[in-house]
């Protein structure tokens, strides 16, 4: 592959240039929104706006919006979803971890104008993810319903009849008041209760395996406490323990 | 008929960390500590279960990056070197503890124990550790297995499917560089699993692999054997969970056995004894004036805050066979509950990183040597296989999708992307972006041109950026400045390159310095980014 051997020097000179003149950064040509799973109940978007947009934004009285589409089936087309929640994001902004109102479920997501008459003009799409499932499946394969009213714009949830069925192992039909509870008792850390449809509370049974779920849930805790012997300070810096 | 298996699986990582820049490097010591510690106290247990007719399993996954450096004549000699001076060290330890003969017998063994080191890294394995393991893996006791090309974190790089695809088909194709062969399981970096990640492995021929405990029990249907037995993902590979009580048996800061009070203490270590003058240490320590591990540690965990116990090795080795006793104990009290009603026997998947037994629990290499050899008596019922022999007698196994997880805190995503770490994932996914381009913009160039060869050279830049160990040392605040400089070194060497070809103006000895200093995957091929 090289031929020529370079000295150290010359290795650090050229490793010391590349550092200072080719520092990596964000281009902001296009205008893109990424979302990533963290965990059951998180995403996290990042965004970028290309330049015509942010000066529009800058210059015009709109809001920024980002809008997330969720459905327990991965979708062609997420805007065809019914079931949505917008998080309003200031300009200077351009990542957010989300919290979810659904585990186990596909989120895609849009960036866009919110104009005054209350109209989102959408920029670009996300990508679609999957967040994971918490708890073990029953052990029955019961099919389950579950029905949301829609729920009143004023408080910027909008979800229209929301059919989800199976997969969800929703043991019991939610209704738009158990969602809305939901909603107050789970929207925290990065939304605001107005800005969030929540439903949480999937209820799973355990029996049948051979490591109930108690024993898995220790184990977890354990698992935890172990990972807490990771960020000892070590020089390695590594997962040893 | 046997009444139950026990898989164990280590797996050996270590990022890619090779500085020839300077004269030396302190995050290099991450490789020597851990083949002094680790990999050649494995083999030497390997060697002695081998002579003694063991009738053993382990598989061992070996990471890509740790394949490369154990293969690399800059890091080789510099650990050669970095031996010889822990030898010339414990000259000095036995000379300042001659007033003191339980530290001095206990200088005394750290002497022979690097000189041992020294013997068989030079004369018996010829500093081949790779070769070493492979003769084992010619026994037939050996599985050997790999995982992605710099540990990427696949779930996190998934927004570009090229980025997965070449982290596994890089990660295969090093394996079969160095091996000659394609391995037939892959270790997924840190257990990272998102459903889906089954297909990629199908196409390039792995047969299983492994997630956490909650992977198969949270699955799309209920498992029928829970962790005791893999699940076939629906097309052909197979999953098997870690599990729970087994690992938590070792890994468990509070019940584990690596904490127990005969072991030798990973943190008294003389670089930070008080009672040394720096002008002692100098020599050992970095840039002579920063106190770091030596490696040389007199004490055992003690317990408790009571002052420090003086290491018994004797001690801790009993006690590591009693803890192999109990541990052989307790996977067969777990058979013998989970047997009744199946129609295979359960297996026990007990995976750990390869870097706890050695590095931070002194005695581990001891301790697996134990569980190996008292798996072997048949009185015990356990019989100990590698995947590859369960899933050769079980082939049909129940179908479901596991779940998305991992085995860090959490259980889910969360160590590797949070407020310490989150600002790498839009440079990571831009660069991908770029080099899909610029691998189908330039796949015409011509065979060992500059450009290829620039054009390579910035899917190495890439790969190493994706390494999953940066992210994660952020998160645990240990050398959260090297991290940093490494992942945006790795992004800028790429910028630089990419600028470069796009302009036409590649500086063949900055080429020359980038391909010297990232030298890993020497056979890459950028025209296979988008097609692998």
């Amino acid at each position: 592959m090289t031929t020529i051997n370079l000295t150290s020097d010359q290795l650090l000179d050229i490793s010391q240039n590349i550092r200072r003149n080719f520092k990596y950064r964000l281009s902001t040509t296009v205008t893109e929104l990424v979302l990533l799973p963290v965990d059951p109940y998180h995403l996290h978007a990042y965004w970028s706006l290309d330049s015509q947009t942010a000066s529009i934004l800058a210059a015009e009285n709109h809001t920024l919006m980002l809008r997330f589409y969720w459905h327990n089936k991965q979708l062609e087309d997420f805007a065809a979803s019914s079931c949505y929640f917008n998080i309003e994001i200031n300009a200077d902004q351009s990542y957010q971890r989300i919290r979810v109102p659904m585990n186990n479920c596909y989120y895609s997501g849009v960036i866009g104008l919110l104009t005054q008459n209350q109209r989102l003009n959408v920029l670009t799409k996300s990508n679609t993810i999957h967040v994971p499932r918490v708890g073990m499946l029953p052990v029955t394969d019961k099919k389950s319903t579950i029905r949301v009213n829609e729920s009143p714009r004023s408080e910027q949830i909008k979800q229209a009849s929301c059919n989800l069925i199976g997969e969800n192992h929703l043991d019991e039909v939610m209704t738009h008041h158990a969602i809305l509870k939901d909603l107050r008792d789970h929207c925290s850390d990065s939304v605001t209760s107005n800005q969030l449809l929540s439903s949480q509370g999937i209820a799973s049974e355990t029996n049948g395996s051979d490591v109930t779920q108690n024993q898995y849930e220790e184990s977890r805790i354990d698992a935890m406490m172990t990972h807490r012997l990771n960020i000892l300070p070590h020089p390695s810096g590594q997962n040893f323990l | 008929m046997e009444k139950g298996f026990l898989g164990i699986i280590l797996h050996a990582h270590l990022p890619f960390v090779r500085h020839p820049e300077h004269p030396g490097f302190y995050e290099e010591n991450w490789l020597f500590e851990a083949i002094s510690e680790c990999y050649i106290p494995l083999l030497n247990a390997l060697d002695r279960l081998h002579q003694d007719k063991i009738d053993y399993r382990l598989t061992l996954s070996i990471s890509p990056t740790l394949m490369s450096m154990l293969r690399d004549e800059l890091l080789l000699s510099r650990y050669i070197k970095h031996l010889k001076k822990l030898l010339d060290l414990t000259e000095k330890e036995i000379n300042r503890t001659r007033k003191h003969s339980d530290y001095q017998k206990l200088a005394r063994l750290y002497r022979r124990h690097f000189s041992n080191t020294l013997d068989c890294f030079q004369n018996r394995y010829h500093s081949d550790l790779l070769n070493a393991f492979d003769q084992h893996y010619r026994t037939g006791h050996l599985e050997l297995i790999t995982c992605a090309a710099t540990h990427g974190f696949l779930p996190l790089l998934n927004t570009c499917e090229s980025a997965v695809r070449n982290q596994i088909s890089v990660g295969i194709k090093s394996f079969e560089h160095h091996f000659g062969r394609a391995p037939k399981g892959f270790w997924l970096p840190e257990c990272a699993y998102y459903p889906g990640l089954e297909n990629v492995l199908d196409d390039y021929g792995i047969q299983y692999f492994f997630t956490d405990t909650h992977g198969i029990l949270h699955a799309s249907q209920h498992p029928e054997y829970g962790v005791h037995a893999p699940l076939d993902c629906g097309n052909g590979v197979h999953v098997f969970a870690r599990n729970p009580e087994a690992s938590k048996q070792v890994w468990s800061a509070d019940d584990g056995y690596p904490g127990d009070f005969d072991y030798r203490e990973f943190y008294s270590d003389i670089g930070f004894d008080p009672e040394l003058e720096i002008e002692y240490l100098a020599p050992y320590i970095l840039d002579s004036e920063i106190r770091i591990h030596t490696g040389i540690k007199y004490h055992r965990i003690t317990g408790g805050n009571a002052p420090k116990q003086i290491y018994q090795p004797r001690q801790a080795l009993y006690k590591a066979r009693l803890h192999a006793v109990d541990f052989i104990d307790k996977c067969q009290q777990q058979i013998d509950k989970v047997s009744v009603n199946r129609d295979r026997p359960p297996i026990i998947v007990a995976p750990y990183d390869a870097e706890l037994f050695g590095h931070w629990w002194f005695e581990g290499p001891h301790w697996l040597e134990q569980v190996m050899r008292l798996a072997n008596n048949k009185n015990n019922a356990i019989q100990l296989v590698s995947c590859t022999d369960y899933l050769a007698r079980y082939s049909d196994n129940q179908v479901a999708t596991p779940s998305a997880s991992t085995w860090g805190d959490q259980g889910y995503y969360n160590y590797w992307i949070n407020e310490t770490n989150d600002w790498i994932y839009p440079h990571l996914q831009h660069a991908n972006v770029k080099i899909e381009r610029l691998a189908s913009d330039f796949a015409h160039v011509a065979e060992h041109s500059l450009e290829e060869r620039a054009l390579n050279q910035a899917v190495r830049s890439l790969l190493l950026a994706q390494a999953s160990d940066w992210p994660f040392i952020m998160k645990s605040g240990t050398t959260i400045e090297y991290a940093k400089k490494r992942i945006t070194d790795q992004l800028a060497r790429f910028n630089y390159l990419h600028d470069t070809i796009l302009n036409n103006v590649i500086d063949e000895h900055y080429l020359n310095g980038l391909e010297q200093m990232d030298n890993i995957f020497p056979n890459i091929n950028f025209r296979d980014y988008c097609c692998s």
